[in-house]
């Protein structure tokens, strides 16, 4: 894999806005945190309590989604779920992104067998179909918030780890890097100071696609029931009792599954639109 | 061709065993006991005991693995810890219900995403072009279950159109089976067809400038005959290998359009032995999965070879 040349100092706020898919995408980003930080502190109704409000009503004024079995407003569980999915998707990625850096960096630095039996093992994990191994992790803990957490941060650290790897052995042995090595400067200084910022505009790529993952599987994991568990509300939780009730509130899955749509839409653009900023070469294409 | 396939046979066996070793030793590095977990707050240590015990996970892990290993030579996935059940009658009788969606979904993939991506490609630039871009990205946003929710109120609760949930094999009643399976296998094929149009697309415009291409319009032979047989036989090549690792992104949701459907295949087994915490069951959905997943690549790695005489060099 090539290293791009515009590389990470290329996003700039001129930049993101001269682009149309990173400026949409940062404005539905910018939209949906908005919307989930107001949700920490207000909602329109208090969105855990069950207050006495009339069940199952359609979408009016009053309630912009209709409310669930309970009477609780569906908008303000949707609002006060979002705190909970994206905290998941970030802390997942965050430290999957470290995860895989580390053994990316590592395996293609040392080479050798240590970097075909990692590759191996990449490959391997890279063939158990995402949601199925995350679901399979989740199994073992049981469903919870935590549990979803560390199932998606073991299973995306592979992507990481494939991509990293192959940008490391691509600049491995360039000059630079010779003439630090030649120079007597340590092995660790240079992976921080001569590889890893070759390595951190594909990884900001890289993580944007991840988010999209997060986001997509918390509700996913969320849907089967596998998820963080009803009452306490997430977009994934919101999901299931959906299911349960879909004939009497089709609002509650489709509204949760419609912010789903706008964030994971918003953070792919903006991921588009950061490639074609930090890679101008992929734009043309 | 036969010494190629032998040796690429050979090169995803040890694959196969390693897969069935870091499967088993994840699922029994994840702390906590698998057997206490799945009895919740009705297990008490004697039980918890004499369960593990019955389960063999009092043995020393080398063990374990081997008595597992053993049975999976002898077609045998072990015995569901729920409900005692040997797993592989359970898993065969599931295969019909899922190959079927499988394939269903496939073809709505093809359908779909083919044509727009080879015409996208063919005619760069025109209107087909350009919302092709932005559909796909949708594609790629856009959650299974949602596709799956929202046609079956519309088609299924609203108009009527077809009916909402359920599998009858295609051999009982082939037009009921067939009209069962549109909705699950339209929501996954819409969901992926995205990503195949954008990679026909890419393949059919690096196609385009090749030699050869360019030679055959150039020697005149009718459009049609360009781009039907040069053009699209080549392009299909390199969408059938990116289309054979994408095969995850489907099987991850076919366990989510089983749910919505209430469609009786492995999806739906994996995700009920999850929620009942069967570890066993889990584990060995996995390996089954995974381990078809590395056959059908290399499946498609065989038939491109075939079909590519320059692959095997």
């Amino acid at each position: 894999m090539d290293v791009p040349q515009g590389g990470v100092r290329a996003i700039t706020i001129r930049a993101i806005v001269n682009n149309k898919r990173a400026l949409l995408g940062t404005i539905l980003v910018a939209a949906v945190l908005l919307f989930t930080l107001v949700g920490v502190f207000w909602t329109p109704y208090n969105p855990i309590s069950f207050g006495g409000g009339k069940s199952f009503l359609s979408p009016s004024w009053l309630h912009p989604a209709g409310t669930d079995i309970y009477g609780r407003d569906i908008f303000s569980r949707i609002m006060a779920g979002g705190q909970t999915s994206l905290s998941i998707a970030g802390v997942a990625v965050a430290v999957a992104a470290t995860m895989g850096s580390i053994i990316g960096v590592v395996s293609g630095f040392i080479g050798g067998i240590v970097d075909v039996i990692v590759s191996r093992v990449v490959d391997l994990m890279l063939a158990i179909p995402a949601l199925v191994f995350a679901l399979g992790i989740v199994a073992l803990l049981g469903p919870s918030a935590q549990s979803v957490t560390v199932a998606l941060s073991v299973v995306y650290m592979w992507q990481f780890a494939r991509v990293i790897r192959s940008i490391v052995i691509s600049v491995r042995n360039k000059t630079y890097v010779e003439a630090s090595r030649g120079l007597g400067v340590s092995p660790i200084a240079i992976i921080v100071k001569d590889i890893f910022p070759s390595v951190v505009p594909i990884l900001v790529v890289q993580i944007t696609t991840a988010l999209a993952w997060g986001i997509l599987d918390e509700a996913n994991l969320g849907f089967l029931g596998l998820g963080v568990q009803p009452p306490s509300p997430s977009w994934g939780s919101l999901l299931i009792e959906g299911r349960e009730y879909l004939f009497d509130t089709p609002w509650l899955s489709l509204g949760a599954g419609t912010m789903v749509l706008i964030t994971v839409l918003g953070v792919n653009l903006l991921g588009d639109g950061l490639r074609d900023i930090i890679d101008p070469r992929s734009a043309e294409k | 061709m036969f010494r190629y396939a032998v040796r690429r046979i050979l090169a995803a066996l040890p694959l196969l065993l390693a897969l069935s070793m870091i499967l088993f030793l994840y699922i029994h590095a994840v702390p906590g006991d698998p057997i206490a977990g799945m009895l919740g707050p009705n297990g008490n240590p004697a039980l918890i005991k004499q369960l593990r015990h019955a389960a063999g996970l009092d043995q020393s892990l080398p063990t374990q693995y081997w008595h597992w290993f053993v049975g999976l030579f002898h077609g045998s996935l072990g015995v569901s810890l729920v409900s005692g059940q040997p797993i592989t009658p359970i898993l065969v009788q599931r295969i019909p219900a899922t190959l079927q969606l499988t394939v269903a979904a496939l073809f709505f993939t093809v359908l779909l995403g083919l044509p727009v991506g080879f015409f996208a490609g063919v005619y760069k630039g025109s209107w087909l072009d350009r919302i092709l871009s932005p559909l796909s990205l949708i594609g790629l946003s856009i959650p299974v279950f949602w596709v799956g929710t929202l046609l079956f109120l519309v088609l299924g609760v609203h108009l009527r159109w077809l009916p909402t949930a359920g599998y009858v094999p295609f051999s009982q009643s082939p037009i009921e089976s067939l009209r069962l399976t549109f909705m699950p296998a339209f929501a996954l094929g819409f969901t992926l067809a995205p990503f195949l149009a954008r990679l026909t697309r890419a393949a059919t415009i690096e196609l385009r400038q090749e030699q050869f291409i360019v030679h055959t319009t150039a020697k005149g032979l009718r459009r049609s005959t360009v781009l039907g047989r040069y053009l699209a036989r080549n392009a299909v090549l390199p969408v059938l290998s990116v289309l054979g690792l994408q095969l995850g992104t489907l099987i991850g949701g076919q366990v989510i359009v089983e749910q919505v459907f209430n469609w009786p295949g492995i999806g739906r087994l994996i995700v009920e032995g999850a929620i009942q915490r069967d570890y066993l069951m889990v584990q060995s959905l996995i390996l089954i999965i995974a381990s078809s997943y590395i056959v059908i690549n290399l499946g498609v790695e065989l038939l491109h070879a075939w079909l590519d005489p320059r692959v095997r060099l």
